[in-house]
Formats: structure tokens, C-alpha cells, sequence
């Protein structure tokens, strides 16, 4: 073995004994450390595994979606303009919509109605999410709405079916009535024959499926109009041509790409994200002046270990190994600490610490597991975000405690 | 710009690069001021101790360059899905102007910091400071082109807008595109490219193995390997990704670091950057053959030197030869091996 | 074999605190004899056996150690050359505590890179010699006085150096232990090596093992080497 390793073995031995030696100084700075290491890790696992989910659910969604568009608003789509897209070469299929938002003053909640056009087997687009996201609605990622083990086919007349939140926050189940309030003013009574499962959570949790007739009466909606239309193309790389024909023809038509809602989702996590890092950046400072100040901050005794290697024959360079040594002894057991904790919080335990404030909007918040997806990308991040910080602001603290004078042994007396 | 937490990660990178290299820079022109080795001043005596600080910090923005080259990378490759037909990295780079110049400052910057660390050293070896000035005359210069680099960074992340129509590498590097540089490179015919890379790469390591064992014509060895190094990245670009793809038109040098090839691109960089750094490292050391103080150790290191770059770029060789051979892609009109 | 030219050392120089330690020394220490510089305390003693140990550089002055001038190496050098050539005995004891005796005693050849074998074998040697290698694996707070001291001398020869360098080494000692180490340093002389010693202790410089005692006062030398 040549001479530089084995060097490097003994400094690495003695830097371990002499952490152990101080135990409780260095406790708490671990513990510290490993924290910040966590809760920047439970951020990013979290809004990645959820962008993934996002993502997976979207690859369900429909090819091009259609509203019309008054006055910038989304406003009720014509039945009469289907026809006129059907025509468009390329087109395989026209589904139309009924969906909408349904405030429950009771629980202060706001649910998605909506009525399942026809079964999933049966559909064209294949697509099993209903609903889409309007990519100018900052809580859009939040309603996207796939349906998993559900037939897909609307529920007869004065039924529904309910998304676990709602029958979390209601306190029904199947059997029981629900009452709604029509948009004049009149009392329906639907009852429950279904709940959704729970895989769909993250999803389903505030969906409430009803019959197209109850939908027109709760909302008002006329005959001739629908929410919007699903558009299917034959040909997937002729998405963006057959959108460009919707347009031209009907001139108040907003078509909706799947890759736009694709990119917006990805937009708004990385927002999201984004902005939990930069508020945990506070977090991260005050630990790096923490770092800091524990580094530059030496003990008498440390101080004169040092000078006692110095003057044993211990140079500067060799005591500024065995403080990167030491550094990257604490830095990577914070780090992998941190990374196995938040891996458990977010994987296991749901994110049970801050998950309002990354998921919510809504009170009838899904309760379920998100699949575990870390990739390089993320543990790279966090390296940079907090390893690098840290070990930055311990050079020159390193650098100070390495060139204590040697001959400062000489001059220590007293014990 | 978008807010995203790999992005804040690179930025950050990035401000404490520059941040320690400035403050490294300081004191390196202190002691360009102020050094006089024959003094016993306390003032030497703390510019002497600040050397010690200056290398460490180096050191930490050396290797930081490297870690921040694969994570810009990396990035930009991530952020793709933002931008209608980015695909990868070279997709997203082309987002706006700044992309491509700062990829290029990072690649020059850290070759820049590792030749500065082979002349610390060296430095290091001799009694009595030998390259002192030199060496911080070198800092000085390296300064500006890391701060350039985080300035330049800085727009190419703030001037991010989603959504932002943007070639991809389909386009960018594919030979039906005849502009710009990189489609120039993918548009060389593989084969001859092949033929250039192995014929220079030839001549490359058996002047680099006169060099190591003759001690002779190191200069020429030191020009070889950075020309190596350009010819490799071309080569890259235009003919060994085919392989590693197994797409005849898919002319990328990003995608090979991604999960999707095992990583190697991880590995042939790394061979390569080592290669270039140590390659020229030797030849920047030679000038010092005759000082006297380095005279008894200068040839061994400068011999190191050339064996490690030797090394690494017929490790990096073996790699591509390995993948072009183990591939199934067979360019048609071509003849490959 | 260590030669001294018209060393100074000034310490906050260019502050109104500035003092100077050591004024104008000029010094020879021969090769295999024992020298022992004396003093009051504030004489200088200390800094000048830094200086002469090359643990700190003169502000001032040359300082040869086998006719080469090492007076501005770089501290690398320095260390080096420090760390082959002299074995440092305090007037404290100095060992690190948590750690055994034995690790104590490896502490200043870590550096070097030497194989953990042959180094241990080299330590217990050594700890075996002074009568200590019980005492081994005990860590150092279970030690006394004395036997702090002897594992303090064998860290000081770990390296085999040529010249030990012992500053007020009996000043925490009592009359026997003082005894006792003056036997030591004779050994040492035995085996051929160069001590020097600071010390103000008469048991010390009017011992008859000491070869030359130099006299130091406000940093100057007082008088010829006898």
C-alpha cells in the first residue's frame, strides 16, 4: 500500500476517535444537519413522486381537449359545434362532457361533478381521465380525474357515486341520501350507490359522479350545450395539425393539447418545489452560519489538539485533511440520514409533517401512499443544496484551526 | 425563470464557485504583491499560510466544476419536458442564447482550475516557492472566465420561459438541419470521422508513451491532447453516439449520460476531462524542467502526468471501441469494421 | 550541527504591542552533546528553541541545520524536516486525551504514511524501553505524572530523531522523576544523540551530563557557552 493511503487511513482513524471524543458537540450538529437534509429530501421526493403520478395519469388523458372560449372565460360548449370538428380530417372521435364544480357550504368544500359520458371500454380515446385541467388555473394540478376500477358509466338517475374525501367528509356511505342545492335554489336528494376506490385518491377524492339529467337540473345547463368536447386523432403525430384545424374553424374554440397540460403540470411542480426551497433556503442559511460558527468556534481543547499534532510533526495540510475528512464524515452521514428519514416520511408515513402546505387547496385532502421515485436527479440537488453549503462554509474555519502555530504547545502550560 | 429546485441547485453551484475562486483571487493577488520569500515578516508569514487556504479552496472549486458540469447537464436535460420539442439537453440548452456559451465556459473552466491544481503542485514540490507568481498569475486569469460563467448561467436560467418552441437534438444535431455548428459536426460523415478519431488517437498515445518513456517531444504531446480532446467531443457528436444509441440519425452528446445507456457517458467524460487536464498539465510543468528546485522531482510528476493521460485516453478509446463493436447499428452505405 | 546567525524574532511587528523576543543570537549547538539554554522566565528561552526546533521561522537571521540553510523554507519543508530531525518533549506532557497510550505514541509518524505494522512494533518497542508497556492500551487520563512523561519521550523518538529537544522538562517533576530523566537524556547521549534542553532548574544545567549551558536574558545571550 503506498505511503498516501496509508496516511489517509490513519488520519481518517484519528478524525473518527476524535469525533466520538466529543459526542455531544458534534450530536447536535448532526441532528441539525440531518434535519435540513430532510426536509429539503421529504420537499423534493414529495413534488417529484407526485409530478411522476401526475405525469403517469396524464399519459391516460385525452389527445385534444375542446372549450369555447367568450370573452377570454371558459364558457358551455355548443352541441352544434361537434359536428363541424368530426369533419376535420384525422379526427377518429368527438366525446362531449358534463363536468363542474359543486361548493358544499356544509363542509366548505368544493367538489367536481361530473357525468361520465360512457363506459371506458366502449370509448374511442380510451382515455381514462375525464376531466381536464384548465392550464390558466393555478390549482390545476389538483383536478385531474382517472377513474381506475370504475366501469365508467354514469349512474342512473337520482344516484351518484363519491370520491372517498367526500364520504370522509360527509360522513356517508352507500345507502345514504346527500342533498344538493340546484342553482334555483331548489333541494335535490341523490343517493349514494358507489364509492370510488381508493388507488384513485390523490385523484377521485373530491369527485362526485352523477347522471347527465341531475347534472342539467343541479346546474341549469341547457340541452344544446356541454362542458366541453375529447377530441381523439387517428394519427398521434398529427395532434398539433388537427388542433391548428379546430382553431381556424371555429374561431372561438380553445383547443387544449395533451402536451401542454403535460408541461404545465411539470410547471406548476416545479414551482411548487421551487418555492419550498427557497423558503427552506432561510433554513439552510441559518444552519450554514450555524456550520460556521461551530467550525470557527474551537474548544480550548481542540485548540490545543491541534497544537499538539502541530508540534508533534503534524503539518498544515495533513490537519486540513483531517478536517475534510471530518467534514465529509458528517456531511455524508447528515446527508444519508436525512435521505433515508425523508424516504420514510414521504414513501411510508404519507408526508404526515408538511403535507398541507405542498398538496393543498382543498379540504377534502387525499389520504394515500405516493409510489416511491427517487432518481439521480434529485439526490444530486440535494447534494448541491446542502452538502455544498455546508462544506463551503467550513473551509475557512478548517483553514483557521489548521494553521494554529505550532509552537502554541510550547507555550501551554497549566493542564 | 423557473423556479425549480435542480435549478436553484446549479445557480447556487455556481455563486459559491465564483464567490470562493473571487475570494481565493483576492488573496492570490495579495501575495502577488506582498511575496518576498527571504523575509521572516509576520506579513510572509500569513501570506504563507494563506497558500494553504488558497489551494484548499481551489481544490473545492475544482472539484465543485466538475460536480456542477454534469449537473448543468443534467438539468437541462431534466427540464426538456418544459419545452415544446426539447427532447434532452440539447433541446433545452437552445432555450435561448446563453445555454450553449455557458456549457462551453464550464468545460474551459474546469480545465483551467485542474491545470491550476497540477501547478500548485508542482509548486508544492519545491523548497523554495519556485512558481509562486506564476501560479497566481494564473488564478488571476481563471477568476474572470468563472465569474463570466455564472454570469452567463444566470441568463440562460432567469431568461427560462416554459413553453418556449425550441429545436430538439431530433433537430439540432441531426444531419437534415444545415445550421449552426452542431448540426455541422453531426452532418460529417461517421466513418471518416472514425478513421480521424483512431488515426489521431494513435498518433496521440504513442506520443504520449515516447514522451513518457523518452522524456522527449512532450509539447507536442501536451497539443496532441487537447486537440484529442476536441477530436473526441466531435467524434462523439458525430459518429460513436450513433452507436451508443443505435440510431443511425440520433447525433447527441447528451443523452449518453442518462440512465437510459447504463451512464457511461458519465465515464467517457470523465476519461476524457482527466485525459486533457493531465495532458496538458505535463506540458505547462515542462518550461519548470530546469528550475532548481524542481529539477530532481519536475520529470517524475511531468511523467506521471503523461502516463496518466495516456491512460485514460486509451481507456476511453477501449470504451468506444467496446460499445462501436458491441452494437448492433450497422451503417448501411458504410463498411464498419 | 545547528548554527544560529544574528537570529531575531519579533512578534506584532508594526503594532504598538510589538516585542521582540529573541535580539541578535548567534549560536552553535555541536553535534552529540547536551545543551541546556538558561534563563529567567521571558528570557526568550521558549521562542528560541522554536526556532532552533524549526518549529517557528526567525523574523530575522539565518538558521543552518547541517550547514543548509532552512531558515525560509516553506512549512511543508519545515515540518518535514522537523518531524525526521527532532523529537519535541514539553513541559507538559501534551498527549491527546480519549486515545490510548499506544495511539499517543503513533501520533507524529501518522503523517509519514508509515505501515501500521512496523509502526506498532516501533511504539511498543519504545513504550517497552521506559518500562510503560503495560500501559499500552490504557488511555492516557489513567496515567501519573511520571509515567505521562515517559510515554511523552517515546512520542518524541517515534520518528528516530537525531536531536531531542526538551523544553522545561522537569518543571512539573519532582526531585526522583527529574532524576530519572536526567538518565534518560544520558542515554540519549549514549546513543549518540544532540539534546538540548531549556530549563532554569539547577538539578538540570548543573547536572554532569550537561556538555554546554548557554545563557539567555531579554532575548540576548549573556555569556560565552562554557
Amino acid at each position: 500500500m503506498t505511503p498516501w493511503i496509508e496516511k489517509q487511513r490513519y488520519i481518517i482513524d484519528f478524525t473518527i476517535s476524535s469525533l466520538l471524543r466529543r459526542k455531544v458537540k458534534n450530536i447536535g450538529l448532526l441532528a441539525l444537519y440531518t434535519l435540513i437534509v430532510f426536509i429539503l429530501a421529504s420537499t423534493m421526493f414529495f413534488t417529484y413522486s407526485i409530478k411522476k403520478e401526475a405525469k403517469l395519469i396524464l399519459q391516460g388523458s385525452p389527445e385534444i381537449v375542446v372549450q369555447k372560449i367568450v370573452a377570454g372565460r371558459h364558457d358551455l360548449f355548443p352541441v352544434d359545434y361537434i359536428e363541424p370538428i368530426k369533419a376535420i380530417r384525422g379526427v377518429a372521435d368527438v366525446e362531449s362532457r358534463l363536468w363542474g364544480y359543486y361548493y358544499d357550504s356544509l363542509v366548505q368544500a368544493n367538489y367536481t361533478v361530473l357525468v361520465p359520458s360512457r363506459p371506458v371500454d366502449k370509448s374511442q380515446s380510451n382515455a381514462r381521465t375525464t376531466v381536464v385541467v384548465d392550464p390558466n388555473d393555478p390549482h390545476a394540478a389538483d383536478v385531474d380525474k382517472p377513474l381506475y376500477d370504475y366501469d365508467g358509466a354514469a349512474p342512473e338517475a337520482g344516484t351518484i357515486v363519491i370520491g372517498n374525501g367526500v364520504a370522509r367528509m360527509r360522513e356517508i356511505g352507500v345507502g345514504d341520501f346527500m342533498p344538493f342545492m340546484a342553482f334555483d335554489g331548489q333541494i335535490m336528494n341523490l343517493k349514494v350507490i358507489g364509492t370510488l376506490s381508493a388507488e384513485s385518491e390523490l385523484v377521485s377524492s373530491d369527485l362526485i359522479l352523477v347522471n347527465g339529467a341531475d347534472f342539467r337540473k343541479l346546474f341549469g345547463i341547457a340541452e344544446q350545450f356541454v362542458t366541453d368536447v375529447i377530441v381523439t386523432v387517428k394519427n398521434p403525430s398529427e395532434v398539433g395539425m388537427v388542433a391548428g384545424k379546430i382553431k381556424k374553424k371555429l374561431q372561438s374554440a380553445r383547443p387544449i393539447i395533451r402536451e401542454e397540460i403535460l408541461r404545465t403540470y411539470d410547471s406548476i411542480f416545479n414551482w411548487r418545489g421551487g418555492m419550498m426551497i427557497v423558503v427552506f433556503s432561510a433554513a439552510v442559511l441559518a444552519f450554514v452560519i450555524f456550520a460556521w460558527d461551530k467550525a470557527s468556534g474551537l474548544s480550548a481543547g481542540e485548540r490545543r489538539e491541534i497544537g499538539i499534532l502541530k508540534a508533534v510533526g503534524w503539518e498544515t495540510g495533513d490537519v486540513i485533511q483531517m478536517k475534510f475528512w471530518e467534514g465529509a464524515m458528517v456531511s455524508l452521514s447528515a446527508y444519508f440520514s436525512g435521505v433515508i428519514l425523508a424516504y420514510i416520511h414521504v414513501f411510508f408515513t404519507g408526508s404526515a409533517v408538511f403535507e398541507p402546505a405542498l398538496k393543498g387547496w382543498s379540504a377534502l385532502y387525499p389520504h394515500f401512499s405516493l409510489t416511491p421515485y427517487v432518481n439521480a436527479e434529485q439526490l444530486t440537488t440535494l447534494f448541491f443544496l446542502t452538502v455544498v453549503p455546508y462544506t463551503v462554509a467550513t473551509i475557512v474555519p478548517t483553514w483557521r484551526a489548521a494553521t494554529i502555530d505550532p509552537d502554541t504547545a510550547m507555550r501551554h502550560t497549566g493542564e | 425563470m423557473i423556479l425549480n429546485p435542480t435549478i436553484i441547485a446549479n445557480l447556487l453551484a455556481s455563486y459559491i464557485g465564483s464567490f470562493m475562486l473571487l475570494y481565493a483571487a483576492y488573496y492570490g493577488v495579495q501575495i502577488l504583491k506582498h511575496w518576498n520569500i527571504d523575509s521572516g515578516d509576520e506579513l510572509q508569514l500569513v501570506l504563507e499560510r494563506k497558500t494553504y487556504l488558497i489551494s484548499t479552496v481551489l481544490s473545492y472549486v475544482f472539484g465543485l466544476q466538475l460536480l456542477s458540469l454534469f449537473l448543468f447537464i443534467f438539468t437541462a436535460d431534466a427540464l426538456g419536458p418544459l419545452f415544446v420539442g426539447a427532447m434532452c439537453a440539447a433541446g433545452t440548452l437552445n432555450v435561448n442564447g446563453f445555454g450553449y456559451p455557458t456549457l462551453e465556459l464550464k468545460i474551459l473552466n474546469f480545465i483551467l482550475a485542474g491545470l491550476w491544481l497540477v501547478l500548485n503542485h508542482a509548486d508544492n514540490q519545491g523548497y523554495d516557492y519556485p512558481l509562486i507568481k506564476k501560479k497566481y498569475w494564473l488564478l488571476a486569469v481563471v477568476a474572470p472566465f468563472i465569474v463570466i460563467e455564472t454570469v452567463l448561467e444566470s441568463f440562460y436560467f432567469l431568461g427560462m420561459r416554459a413553453n418556449v418552441i425550441t429545436s430538439c437534438c431530433g433537430s439540432l444535431f441531426s444531419s437534415e438541419n444545415v445550421e449552426g455548428l452542431g448540426s455541422e459536426i453531426a452532418a460529417l460523415p461517421a466513418k471518416p470521422v472514425l478513421w480521424t478519431f483512431y488515426l489521431t488517437m494513435l498518433a496521440t498515445l504513442s506520443c504520449g508513451a515516447f514522451a513518457y518513456l523518452k522524456r522527449r517531444g512532450g509539447y507536442v504531446y501536451a497539443g496532441l491532447s487537447l486537440l484529442m480532446f476536441a477530436v473526441s467531443l466531435l467524434a462523439i457528436i458525430s459518429a460513436i453516439s450513433l452507436y451508443i444509441y443505435e440510431l443511425p440519425t440520433h447525433h447527441c452528446p447528451f443523452c449518453i449520460i442518462m440512465e437510459d445507456y447504463q451512464y457511461i457517458g458519465y465515464l467517457l467524460y470523465l476519461l476524457l476531462f482527466g485525459g486533457v487536464v493531465t495532458g496538458m498539465g505535463s506540458g505547462l510543468l515542462l518550461p519548470f524542467r530546469e528550475v532548481a528546485s524542481l529539477k530532481p522531482l519536475l520529470g517524475g510528476i511531468i511523467g506521471k502526468l503523461t502516463l496518466a493521460s495516456v491512460l485514460m485516453y486509451a481507456l476511453f478509446t477501449a470504451l468506444v471501441s467496446y460499445e462501436i463493436l458491441s452494437s448492433s447499428l450497422v451503417i448501411s452505405y458504410e463498411v464498419v469494421y | 550541527m545547528i548554527e544560529l546567525l544574528n537570529v531575531r524574532k519579533v512578534f506584532n511587528a508594526g503594532s504598538p504591542s510589538e516585542f521582540s523576543a529573541i535580539n541578535g543570537v548567534d549560536l552553535r549547538i555541536a553535534e552529540n552533546r547536551v545543551t541546556v539554554l538558561k534563563g529567567p522566565s521571558g528570557s526568550g528561552k521558549t521562542t528560541l528553541l522554536s526556532i532552533v526546533g524549526c518549529m517557528s521561522r526567525p523574523s530575522a537571521g539565518r538558521v543552518k541545520l547541517r550547514d543548509r540553510e532552512i531558515t525560509s523554507l516553506p512549512e511543508r519543508f519545515l515540518t518535514d524536516i522537523r518531524r525526521k530531525t527532532f523529537g519535541f518533549i514539553f513541559q507538559q506532557p501534551n498527549l491527546i486525551k480519549g486515545i490510548s497510550v499506544l495511539e499517543n505514541v503513533m501520533l507524529p509518524a501518522y503523517p509519514l504514511g508509515e505501515k501500521r505494522t512496523t509502526l506498532k512494533v516501533k511504539a511498543l518497542h519504545g513504550l517497552n524501553e521506559l518500562n510503560l508497556s503495560g500501559k499500552a492500551a490504557s488511555k492516557v487520563e489513567w496515567l501519573s505524572g511520571g509515567e505521562a512523561q515517559r510515554v511523552s519521550i517515546v512520542r518524541a523518538l517515534i520518528n528516530d530523531p537525531q536531536i531531542i529537544i526538551a523544553d522545561e522538562p522537569t518543571a512539573h517533576l519532582d526531585t526522583k522523576l527529574s532524576y530519572r530523566f536526567m538518565e534518560i537524556v544520558e542515554q540519549f547521549k549514549a546513543q549518540g544523540k544532540t539534546v538540548i534542553i531549556t530549563s532554569h532548574d539547577p538539578l538540570v544545567y548543573d547536572s554532569k551530563t550537561v556538555d554546554d549551558v548557554v545563557n539567555l536574558r531579554d532575548g540576548k545571550l549573556e555569556s560565552e557557552p562554557a
